[in-house]
């Protein structure tokens, strides 16, 4: 520990404990962006297959403070991918298994799980405290309600949408992009169906959109603005596509 | 008199010998549903009832939903 410290002598706002838990992140990303790291709010919606993946590196790399929600119990369907449960989780209410699993992953972080569908009001008091949203939902008419309360208090999301061998990812910010609902205009608000997919494509989409969260918290380059990439995992194949800015404020200012 | 037509799923190239088509047209001759697809015209979103003219770059790639 004494020589990491050395090695860290900047790092005086971390605790000896943290500078060894980060010691192989901190020589790439620098001690003031593992602080920033410490000092970021992150929110997740959705605590699934994507969800899953998500928490648990945003926990492991150190974010400060990570906000999840879901309101789902843990069912035996979900163990194929959704890698925070285990076989006797079943039944128990995901948020909280995910909160004892992340606690013992990594004990500094502030953990705030919500139990709770996702509604207006809900993200209305949680939105304002953080610096991104992580959309890990598994339907678009949530989706379109954090696309609506992350565009009023100009938050960024990062969207992914996973299915089989396929995925999409994309950083929506106001000012900057289209919001996520005239982005996806043609897509058909449907209600939640069954999830059909390959138990590496959300553990993939998911780590994309964890590098996105790094990019933006952390300016490392340009996140994926009016930009989609497209995954196909049966290649596998990565094609990002550009979109030309379509002025949504009309739809977006209601 | 073609509307090139460019689908990321298949990574198949179409060229469609039309004067113009409407984008649900084009996703029927495809065989690819409208609510799992994105489609742009020259980059911009374009939705089931806009109209493609000859000469637009089209592509197609699906969205999912699930998470
Ligand atoms: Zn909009």
């Amino acid at each position: 520990m004494a020589n990491i410290e050395g090695v860290f002598e900047s790092c005086r706002e971390l605790s000896s404990e943290e500078l060894e838990r980060y010691s192989r992140q901190i020589p790439v990303i620098g001690c003031e962006k593992q602080l920033k790291l410490k000092e970021s709010s992150v929110l997740v919606a959705g605590v699934g297959g994507l969800g899953s993946i998500i928490l648990y590196y945003l926990v492991a790399a150190g974010i400060g403070r990570v906000v999840f929600i879901d309101d789902g119990i843990v069912e035996l369907s979900n163990l194929q991918r959704q890698i925070l449960f285990t076989t006797e989780d079943i039944g128990k209410p995901k948020v909280l298994v995910a909160e004892n699993r992340l606690k013992a992953l990594n004990p500094h972080i502030k953990l705030i799980p919500l139990q709770a569908t996702i509604t207006e009001d809900l993200l209305e008091k949680y939105i304002r405290d953080v610096d991104v949203v992580v959309d890990a939902l598994d339907n678009w008419e949530a989706r379109f309600v954090i696309d609506k309360i992350a565009w009023k208090y100009w938050k960024p999301i990062v969207h992914a949408g996973v299915g089989e061998y396929y995925g999409q990812l994309t950083v929506i910010k106001r000012g900057v992009t289209p919001c996520l609902r005239c982005l996806f205009r043609g897509v058909k608000s449907s209600s939640r169906g069954r999830v059909t997919v390959l138990a590496t494509t959300p553990g993939i989409l998911g780590l994309l959109e964890v590098n996105e969260v790094f990019k933006l918290l952390l300016g490392l380059s340009e996140p994926l603005y009016n930009k989609i990439l497209v995954f196909n995992g049966k290649k596998p194949s990565i094609d990002i596509v550009e979109i030309k800015i379509s002025d949504c404020s009309e739809i977006c200012e209601n | 008199m073609v509307v090139k037509v460019r689908v990321l799923e298949s990574n198949e190239c179409i060229e469609l010998e039309v004067k113009e088509i409407s984008v649900r047209e084009i996703l029927s001759k495809l065989g690819l549903t409208l609510s799992e697809h994105i489609v742009l015209k020259n980059g911009e979103v374009i939705t089931e009832d806009d109209v493609v003219e000859d000469g637009s770059e089209i592509v197609i790639f699906t969205v999912k939903s699930g998470g």
